[in-house]
C-alpha cells in the first residue's frame, strides 16, 4: 500500500543481536536482524523451528529468559526511543501499554487462579485507572469487542472454562486492552483448528481496522502470512535471508530458502501424491554454524564465495535478499500460476476424473471394513465413579480401505479422529461395531489372539518425541517388532535394522545412539523404520508429520508416498491440515463429532465439496497466493462436547442453511452425484 | 559370553557430569561416602580387641575372629582377654599388642569398679568424646550407632521401594477396580496411628525375643510404603497414557514387556532423586524413636539413646553436643546431597523470567 510508505514506522529494529548462555557456550540465536513496521500495517516473519523468530519477539519485549537471554547490540525502537536502553521499570509501563503481546498457548498466558474479568481488569488498573469497578466496566466492554459472547457472565469464569478459541480471545483482549501502537503475535493461532484460527484471524484484521496498530505476525505457516501481511520477513538460523512486500516474496523469491519453503508446500491446488520439492538436510545447529551463508549446507547453488557473508541485496526498492547468486537464479517456477491454472481446471464442469482404480473395476476385497464402528467413553462422575453420560468420541462409523489406497481422514480437534484410529489398531477398544481386517472380525479378538494380526496392522504417532522410548537406543527401538514377534536371530534382526534404517534414509550409526541426538524429522524416521519393519499392510498415521516444519514435513510425505509404492501399503491419514491430506490420499473422509459428514474422492472433496462443513474447512485454510485472498466462509461458535451433542444434525449448531428440520432429524450418509460421494447432509446445496 | 560394559544412556551420563559440577553437593557425597565406608570397618578403627597380637612368636589377628581368652595369652582367667590389659602386661617382655585408635568397644563399661557416671573427654586415654552416664565410650556408640542407622535405612529404603514400587506400579496400570479398592485400603491403613503400634508391639514382644532392628524395621516399614505407590501410580499411570506405550502395544508387546522395558525404567529414574530425603527421613525416624525410648533395646548403640542420656544430663554437656552435632552434620551432608541431584537431574533449569 503506496500510503503507507510516507509515515514514519511506529516500531523499528535495527541489527538486533540476541545471545544465550548455555551449556554449549555462547549461542547466537538474533544475529543482526532489522525490520521496520508502520501504523496500521501487518509484518510478518516467517521461518521454520529455532530460526530465532520468538527470540525476536522476546527481545522486542525484553521478556527474555533470565540469566540466559541477554541483548548483545542494535535498537529496538519504539516512536523513536530505544527500548533497549530502558530499565525494567520504565519497560514494564510500556509493556501491556502500548505494547501488546499474543502467545501461542493461550492457556499458558493466562493464569489459572484468577478469573478473566480480574486478569483483564489488572491490565487497566496497571495502565489507565485506579477505579476498580471502571477497570471490570472497560474489561467487560473489552471482551465484547473480541467476539466473547454474554461478556458479563464470562469475566466471572476461569480460564479453563472457555474454549481455546475463546481463551485466545481473552489474550487478544489483554493485548489490546490499552489501545497499543504495536501488537507482537507469536504463533497466535498455531494451537487452534482452522476454522477457529479463521475466527482469529478475521478477528485481528477487524480489530487492526479499527485501532490502528500495527501487527508483527510470528508463524511458520505460510498461507496465514499471505492472508495476513503486508510484509514479510524470512528468517533462516537466526538471520535474514530475504525481506519486502508479500506479494513481492510470493511472486519473485529470490532467495533459495524461500524458493525452497514455498516449493515445498502441498497445494491444495497442486496434482495428488506427486514427489513434493524439498530442501534437503536440516537447519544447522546454533552451536556450530558455517562461516558465510547459512543456508550453505542446503543450497542446490552454493558456491566457493558462499563461504563468506553475503551482503543484503536490495533486489527491487522495498525487498532485500541476502544471497551472493540472486542475480544467477532462474527465474522463479511461479507455484502460484500453476495453482491458477488448476483453478481454471476446477472451475470447469468436470465429471469425477480421480475415482480410485479399486472402486472402480469389479470391487476387489477391502483390506479393512469398518461397520458401525462406535467408541464411547463413559464419563465418571461421584465417589464411585459410577458412568453417568458417555463421551460419544466414535459414533458409528463406516469405512473401507482397499489394499494400496491411502484413506485420508480431517476434522477438528476432538472430533474423534485419533479414537477411531486407536480403535483400529486396538489400543482402544471399541465399544459397538465391527472391524473387519483380511477377513477377520478384530472386535471380539483379546490381546494374545491379536498378536498375529497386529504384524499387519501399524501405526505411526504424531509427536516423534512422546512415540520413542527415550532409553532404548534406535537400534533396539527399531528390532522391538522383530523380538516381540521372534522373528530371525540376533545376528539377522541386526541386518534387518540396518536394512531398515537405510529405507527410511538414516545413516547406519543411528542404530547405536538414543533418540534424543535426532531432529524431529529424523525421530519421525525412526518411528517409521519401526512401523514397516513387520512388513504391515495398513499403516494408520495420525497426524505423521503435524508436528515437524515444513521443509521437513515434504521429507516425510515423500518418504511415507515412496514407501507406499514399494511395499504397496494402505494408510489410514489422519491430520487436520487438509492440504496434506489431499496431497496423499485417494479418498478423503471428513469427520465431525465422531461421525463422518462427507466422504469421496481427493479431488471430488476437493473440487465439489457437497457439506456446509466441508466448504467452510476448505474455504478456512489459508492459502499460500496473497494475490488470491479469499473469502473465508468463517464458522460460528466452538465444537460441540462430545459428552452432550447436539440433537439432529449434529452440525446445526454452527450451521449457516440450518434449519428446523435439521435440529429434529439425524441426517444419514447418502451419495450424492459422482460415483462414491456420499454426504450427510438433508439438502443438496 | 562377551562381557557387556555397562551401556549407560549418554542422558544418564550427562546428569552424573552435572552432579559432579554441583561442588557443594558432591563435596558433600564425598564426606559422606567416606563416613560410611569408615562405619563399615568399624571394628579397626574403634574396638577393644586388638588389630595384631605377637605372642611367642604367633601372630594372632582377634579383630573378626573367634574369642581369645586370657589363657591363651598366657593370663590367668578364662573370659575374654582384656586387650588393653594384655598391652600392659606385654610391655617390656619381646610380645607386643597392637590396638585400634579408639580402643573401646561401645558396649562395654571402660571403668569397671568405678562409679557410672558420665566422664569428659579424656585423650589420655583415648575417650575423644567422653563417655556416657554408665561408662560407654562416646564415640564408639556414635560410630556404630551411625552404622546401625545405616543399615536400617537402606533396608527402609529397599523395603519401601519394593513393595510401593511393585503396588504402585500394578495400581496405575491396571487402573479400574483394583486401583480403587488399594487406594481405599491405603487410605484406611495410614489413619491407624503409627506411634501408638510402636508403643503396642515393645509392650507385647515377648521378652525372650524383644524389639530389635528387625521388628522395629518391620513396623515402620508397614507404615511408610504408602507415600511410595502416591508416586508410583500417578507415575506410571502418566507413563502408560504415552505415545511409546502405545507403540508398544501397537506391535503386540507383552504387559511384562511393557512394564518392565518400557514403563520401569522411566518412572524409577526419578526415584534417584528421592532417595537422599528418604534417607534422611528413616535416620531421623530412627533416631525419635531412640530417643522416645520405643526403639532399638539397650545395649544397641544408637543416637537416639545417647540424645535422651544428653537431655537428661545436661550437667555432662559433651554427650548431647557431640549426638546432636552427628546427627546435624549427618542431615546436612544428606539434604545437600538431596538438592545436588535434584538439581543435576531436574530438566528444568532454574530460569527466571525478567
Ligand atoms: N481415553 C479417553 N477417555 C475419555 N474420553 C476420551 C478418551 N480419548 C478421547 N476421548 C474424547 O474423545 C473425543 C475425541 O478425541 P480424539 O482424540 O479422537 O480427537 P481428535 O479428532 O484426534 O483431535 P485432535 O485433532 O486434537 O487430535 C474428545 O472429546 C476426547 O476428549
Ligand atoms: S549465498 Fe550461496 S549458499 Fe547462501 S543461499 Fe545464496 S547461493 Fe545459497
Ligand atoms: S443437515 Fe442441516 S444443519 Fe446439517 S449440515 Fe445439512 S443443512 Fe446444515
Ligand atoms: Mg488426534
Amino acid at each position: 500500500m503506496p500510503e503507507s510508505a510516507a509515515t514514519p514506522p511506529v516500531l523499528e529494529v535495527r541489527d538486533l543481536v540476541t545471545t544465550f548462555d548455555t551449556d554449549a557456550g555462547r549461542l547466537t540465536a538474533v544475529d543482526g536482524v532489522s525490520f521496520a513496521v508502520g501504523r496500521g500495517r501487518t509484518l510478518g516473519i516467517v521461518g521454520e523451528s529455532g530460526c530465532g523468530k520468538s527470540v525476536t519477539a522476546l527481545s522486542i519485549m525484553r521478556l527474555l529468559p533470565q540469566p540466559m537471554g541477554r541483548i548483545q547490540g542494535g535498537q529496538v525502537l519504539l516512536d523513536g526511543v530505544d527500548l533497549t536502553q530502558l530499565s525494567p521499570a520504565e519497560m514494564q509501563r510500556i509493556r501491556g501499554d502500548r505494547m501488546g503481546m499474543i502467545f501461542q498457548e493461550p492457556m499458558t498466558a493466562l493464569n489459572p487462579v484468577h478469573t478473566i474479568g480480574r486478569q483483564l481488569s489488572e491490565v487497566f488498573l496497571l495502565h489507565r485507572t485506579r477505579d476498580k469497578r471502571e477497570a471490570l466496566r472497560l474489561s467487560v466492554e473489552m471482551l465484547a469487542k473480541v467476539g466473547i459472547p454474554s461478556p458479563e457472565i464470562r469475566a466471572g469464569e476461569y480460564p479453563h472454562q472457555l474454549s481455546g478459541g475463546m481463551r485466545q480471545r481473552v489474550v487478544i483482549a489483554m493485548a489490546l486492552a490499552c489501545r497499543p501502537d504495536v501488537v507482537i503475535a507469536d504463533e497466535p493461532t498455531t494451537a487452534l483448528d482452522v476454522t477457529i484460527q479463521a475466527q482469529i484471524l478475521e478477528l485481528m484484521q477487524s480489530l487492526q481496522h479499527e485501532l490502528g496498530m500495527a501487527i508483527v505476525l510470528i508463524t511458520h505457516d505460510l498461507g496465514v502470512i499471505a492472508d495476513m501481511c503486508d510484509d514479510v520477513v524470512v528468517m533462516y538460523a537466526g538471520r535474514i535471508a530475504e525481506a519486502g512486500p508479500v506479494q513481492r516474496i510470493f511472486a519473485a523469491p529470490s532467495h533459495p530458502y524461500t524458493r525452497g519453503l514455498l516449493n515445498s508446500i502441498p497445494r491444495l491446488t497442486n496434482p495428488r501424491k506427486q514427489r513434493l520439492n524439498t530442501i534437503e538436510g536440516m537447519v544447522p545447529s546454533l552451536a556450530d554454524l558455517p562461516t558465510g551463508c547459512r543456508f550453505q549446507n542446503r543450497c542446490p547453488w552454493r558456491t566457493e564465495i558462499c563461504a563468506t557473508q553475503p551482503p543484503l541485496i536490495h533486489v527491487d526498492e522495498a525487498h532485500t535478499v541476502a544471497c551472493h547468486h540472486t542475480k544467477d537464479l532462474p527465474p522463479p517456477v511461479d507455484e502460484s500460476v500453476n495453482a491458477h491454472q488448476a483453478r481454471a481446471d476446477a472451475a470447469a464442469p468436470q465429471a469425477a476424473v480421480a475415482v480410485p482404480a479399486a472402486a472402480a473395476g469389479s470391487t476387489p476385497a477391502p483390506l479393512l471394513d469398518v461397520q458401525d464402528l462406535c467408541m464411547h467413553f463413559p464419563v465418571k462422575e461421584g465417589i464411585f465413579q459410577r458412568a453417568k453420560h458417555a463421551c460419544r468420541a466414535v459414533d458409528g462409523i463406516n469405512l473401507t480401505v482397499m489394499p494400496g489406497e491411502t484413506i485420508g481422514l480431517v476434522g477438528e480437534s476432538g472430533c474423534g479422529k485419533s479414537t477411531l484410529g486407536k480403535c483400529i489398531v486396538r489400543l482402544n477398544h471399541p465399544t459397538a461395531g465391527r472391524l473387519i481386517f483380511e477377513g477377520t472380525d478384530l472386535v471380539p479378538l483379546r490381546q494374545r489372539t491379536l498378536k498375529p494380526h497386529r504384524r499387519h496392522l501399524q501405526m505411526i504417532f504424531q509427536d516423534p518425541v512422546e512415540s520413542l522410548n527415550a532409553r532404548h537406543t534406535v537400534g533396539d527401538i527399531i528390532a522391538e517388532p522383530l523380538v516381540i514377534h521372534r522373528l530371525g536371530d540376533a545376528a539377522w534382526r541386526h541386518r534387518r535394522v540396518h536394512e531398515l534404517l537405510a529405507k527410511v534414509g538414516l545413516p547406519a550409526n543411528a542404530a547405536e545412539r538414543y533418540p534424543f541426538e535426532f531432529s524431529g524429522g529424523q525421530r519421525q524416521r525412526i518411528g517409521i523404520a519401526r512401523a514397516i519393519a513387520l512388513e504391515p499392510k495398513l499403516i494408520v498415521c495420525d497426524e505423521p508429520v503435524s508436528a515437524l516444519d515444513v521443509s521437513i514435513q515434504s521429507q516425510v510425505l515423500n518418504l511415507l508416498l515412496e514407501l507406499q509404492r514399494e511395499m504397496g501399503l494402505s494408510y489410514l491419514f489422519i491430520a487436520h491440515n487438509l492440504a496434506v491430506v489431499k496431497h496423499v490420499s485417494d479418498r478423503i473422509a471428513i469427520m465431525y463429532l465422531g461421525r463422518i459428514v462427507e466422504f469421496a474422492s481427493a479431488d471430488v472433496i476437493y473440487r465439489n465439496p457437497r457439506h456446509p462443513y466441508t466448504r467452510a474447512l476448505i474455504s478456512a485454510i489459508p492459502q499460500p497466493d496473497p494475490l488470491h485472498r479469499q473469502q473465508r466462509i468463517v464458522l460460528q461458535g466452538d465444537v460441540p462436547s462430545p459428552i452432550h451433542p447436539p440433537s439432529g444434525c449434529t452440525f446445526h449448531t454452527r450451521c449457516p442453511h440450518a434449519t428446523d428440520r435439521c435440529r429434529r432429524e439425524t441426517p444419514v450418509l447418502r451419495s450424492a452425484g459422482d460415483t462414491g460421494h456420499q454426504v450427510s447432509c438433508h439438502y443438496d446445496l | 559370553m562377551k562381557l557387556r560394559l555397562p551401556h549407560l544412556n549418554p542422558l544418564t551420563r550427562k546428569k552424573f557430569r552435572r552432579f559432579r559440577q554441583i561442588r557443594r553437593g558432591y563435596v558433600a557425597f564425598l564426606i559422606l561416602s567416606g563416613l560410611v565406608v569408615l562405619s563399615l570397618v568399624a571394628e579397626l578403627l574403634v574396638n577393644n580387641r586388638a588389630l595384631v597380637v605377637r605372642y611367642e612368636g604367633q601372630w594372632f589377628f582377634p579383630t573378626y575372629g573367634a574369642i581369645h581368652t586370657g589363657r591363651d595369652f598366657g593370663l590367668p582367667y578364662e573370659y575374654e582377654v582384656n586387650y588393653r590389659d594384655l598391652k600392659a602386661a606385654f610391655a617390656g617382655t619381646d610380645h607386643w599388642v597392637l590396638l585400634p585408635p579408639v580402643p573401646y568397644n561401645p558396649i562395654e563399661n571402660c571403668y569397671r569398679g568405678e562409679t557410672f557416671r558420665p566422664r569428659p573427654p579424656d585423650w589420655a586415654k583415648g575417650h575423644y568424646l567422653g563417655t556416657d552416664q554408665i561408662n560407654r565410650d562416646i564415640l564408639a556408640r556414635l560410630l556404630y550407632g551411625f552404622r546401625n542407622a545405616l543399615i536400617f535405612s537402606s533396608c527402609f529404603i529397599g523395603l519401601t521401594y519394593l513393595i510401593g514400587i511393585t503396588l504402585g506400579c500394578l495400581m496405575g496400570y491396571f487402573g479400574g477396580w483394583f486401583d480403587l479398592l488399594v487406594q481405599r485400603l491405603i487410605e484406611i491403613w495410614s489413619n491407624i496411628p503409627f506411634l501408638f503400634v510402636v508403643i503396642i508391639v515393645a509392650s507385647v514382644i515377648p521378652t525372650g525375643i524383644g524389639m530389635n532392628l528387625w521388628i522395629l524395621l518391620g513396623i515402620v516399614v508397614l507404615f511408610s510404603w504408602t507415600s511410595m505407590t502416591y508416586y508410583m501410580r500417578s507415575a506410571t499411570y502418566r507413563e502408560k497414557a504415552r505415545d511409546y506405550v502405545h507403540a508398544a502395544q501397537v506391535l503386540g508387546a507383552s504387559t511384562p514387556r511393557i512394564i518392565f522395558l518400557h514403563i520401569l525404567p522411566n518412572t524409577l529414574s526419578t526415584l534417584v532423586t528421592f532417595i537422599p530425603f528418604t534417607v534422611a527421613g528413616a535416620i531421623s525416624a530412627l533416631t525419635a524413636l531412640d530417643f522416645l525410648g520405643f526403639g532399638l533395646p539397650p545395649p544397641t548403640p544408637s543416637w537416639g539413646e545417647l540424645l535422651r542420656q544428653g537431655t537428661s544430663n545436661l550437667s555432662a554437656p559433651w554427650i548431647v553436643a557431640s549426638a546432636f552435632s552427628a546427627l546435624v552434620i549427618v542431615l546436612m551432608l544428606v539434604t545437600f546431597i538431596g538438592e545436588a541431584i535434584r538439581e543435576a537431574f531436574d530438566p528444568k533449569k532454574f530460569t527466571t523470567y525478567q
